[in-house]
């Protein structure tokens, strides 16, 4: 696919830089004549992702992006599995593994850990990373902040969209400090993408004349459920924006836009058919078929899948109203397992069952709780509970480490003798 | 049930430490400094509601404002109606 070689991005260093010149710096930097095979680029920020990004593109590469940070055992062994060998981009350094698969030039993954927890490569190409052609063209030139993820599929969307729209210029984001990052770029941001939760913080931590100030006209929602009062609070802010909350996933790809400010979307998106997505619901639960989804990456783009997000219909809307079973807790746009949780809170030798649910609560949206049985009396409460955050904080990422804790005498059974 | 500043600074520092971070001898010290966290001032929230039984209303102008662990005590303190000791 040809890109848009004079759009621009803004580095960390607050300066910008087209593509054409982040491509040269990457030939410049990497060795391509090491890079056969499948690449995982192992990058320490978003500028080295996307000099990754454009120089595997050019060069047909097959390829995907991991931040370091996210580089734990699981995340290895699942590249290794998908024989993948991994390049370190700041140290230019090659990590072969013996095990390969067939090359795939211009097949991109993007490692998610779906809604099981595990580490898995979701197989894209650049055509369905680019979701915008669906949509009209856009005529204005926009500069938009992207603060998502490096890696991940929302961050790949924005990523293509400088790539391959005219006049469409990207912020990286410096994801150690998003609120300041977006503050010192809000005079120049002109659009954003982002997850509900991030606009509550930016909302929460930047002052009303800085946040009335940002020149945005286009804002675009996912990742959530949105509701009505973010939707409000953003089109006071912002009345001329173009306001839009997306439902998109990894696997789903890019489903449904919404662009009347209300949450929920129109019943009539139902059934009917679109040119690239079509929705329907069945006992409850949302199904998508989607020329955009992992499913029409591999040559199956008629296959409906079952998003396991529950919705309701009232009246001329449908809602959504969180997951089948509780698979998933979103904390402030990151997910927490429950049942990976309670799986770790089980090796503790003094715990004999463990339940974790999510609570609502404010800035972060939920945050896991935990419900516990002892094997034997415990100590204080509170000691107790230290110890097992901190048992917890060496085989979890601090978000999905429960943080209100109860602790039961006995195992609550019900009728159908489970817990 | 209402709840004193020393409570909320208790609640506060009680976080802090099971984290392994210090606890706040000085309130006038910025959030960031304390190493104070959008999951700490979370966990805060909740704790608080426990103790009072109730949803604690969350202003975002107010919210706004806090930069020092007194704004967050300031904050709980007017969020769930504490009196001042």
């Amino acid at each position: 696919m040809s890109y848009k070689q004079f759009n621009r991005i803004r580095g960390l260093d607050g300066c910008d830089a087209s593509w054409a010149q982040t491509l040269s710096r990457s030939e410049t930097h990497v060795d391509l004549q090491g890079l056969a095979g499948r690449i995982a680029f192992v990058v320490d920020n978003a500028d080295e992702a996307v000099a990754a990004v454009v120089l595997g593109l050019r060069h047909h590469l097959d390829m995907g992006i991991v931040t370091r940070d996210r580089l734990t055992d699981a995340v290895r062994t699942a590249l290794y599995q998908a024989g993948a060998h991994l390049f370190d981009f700041s140290q230019r350094v090659l990590d072969k593994v013996p095990l390969t698969t067939a090359h795939q030039p211009g097949r991109v993954f993007v490692l998610t850990s779906g809604t099981t927890g595990a580490a898995k490569l979701v197989d894209h190409t650049w055509q369905t990373l680019n979701t915008r052609p669906r949509e009209k063209a856009l005529v204005e030139e926009e500069t938009w902040f992207v603060p998502y993820q490096v890696g991940s599929y929302a961050w790949y969307q924005m990523i293509c969209l400088g790539l391959f729209q005219n006049g469409q210029h990207i912020i990286n984001a410096d994801a150690n400090d998003l609120v300041s990052s977006f503050t010192r770029n809000a005079s120049s941001i002109t659009a954003m993408s982002s997850t509900p939760t991030f606009w509550r913080v930016i909302n929460m931590s930047v002052d009303e004349a800085t946040l009335r100030s940002i020149p945005i006209r286009s804002i675009s929602l996912g990742g959530e459920i949105v509701d009505q009062a973010l939707l409000d609070r953003l089109g006071s802010l912002y009345p001329e924006a173009d306001i839009r909350h997306i439902y998109a996933s990894t696997e789903a790809g890019a489903a449904i836009v919404v662009k009347d400010r209300r949450a929920g979307f129109p019943k009539a998106f139902l059934d009917r058919p679109q040119r690239s997505a079509s929705i329907r619901v069945a006992d409850g639960r949302l199904f998508v078929q989607s020329r955009f989804s992992h499913a029409a990456a591999c040559g199956r783009a008629d296959q409906w899948l079952d998003t396991g997000d529950l919705v309701e219909v009232v009246d001329d809307r449908v809602y959504f109203r969180g997951r089948d079973k509780e698979t998933v807790i979103n904390v402030g746009g990151m997910k927490a397992f429950p049942t990976e949780i309670e799986a770790h809170l089980l090796e503790h030798p003094d715990v004999l069952w463990a339940h974790v649910k999510a609570r609502r609560a404010p800035l972060v949206g939920a945050l896991p709780t935990a419900s516990l049985v002892f094997a034997r009396p415990i100590r204080k409460p509170e000691e107790v509970e230290a110890e097992l955050s901190k048992f917890l904080r060496n085989r979890l990422p601090s978000h999905a480490v429960p943080r209100v804790w109860e602790f039961l005498d006995a195992i609550p059974v019900k009728a159908s003798l489970k817990s | 049930m209402k709840i004193q500043r020393d409570e909320i600074l208790s609640l506060i520092n009680q976080v802090l430490q099971k984290n392994d971070k210090p606890p706040v001898k000085d309130d006038t010290i910025g959030v960031r400094d304390a190493g104070f966290r959008s999951l700490d001032f979370s966990e805060v929230a909740l704790r608080v509601e426990d103790l009072v039984d109730r949803e604690l209303p969350f202003e975002a102008a107010t919210m706004r404002r806090i930069a020092t662990i007194k704004d967050v005590v300031d904050f709980f303190e007017q969020a769930a109606g504490a009196d001042v000791v």
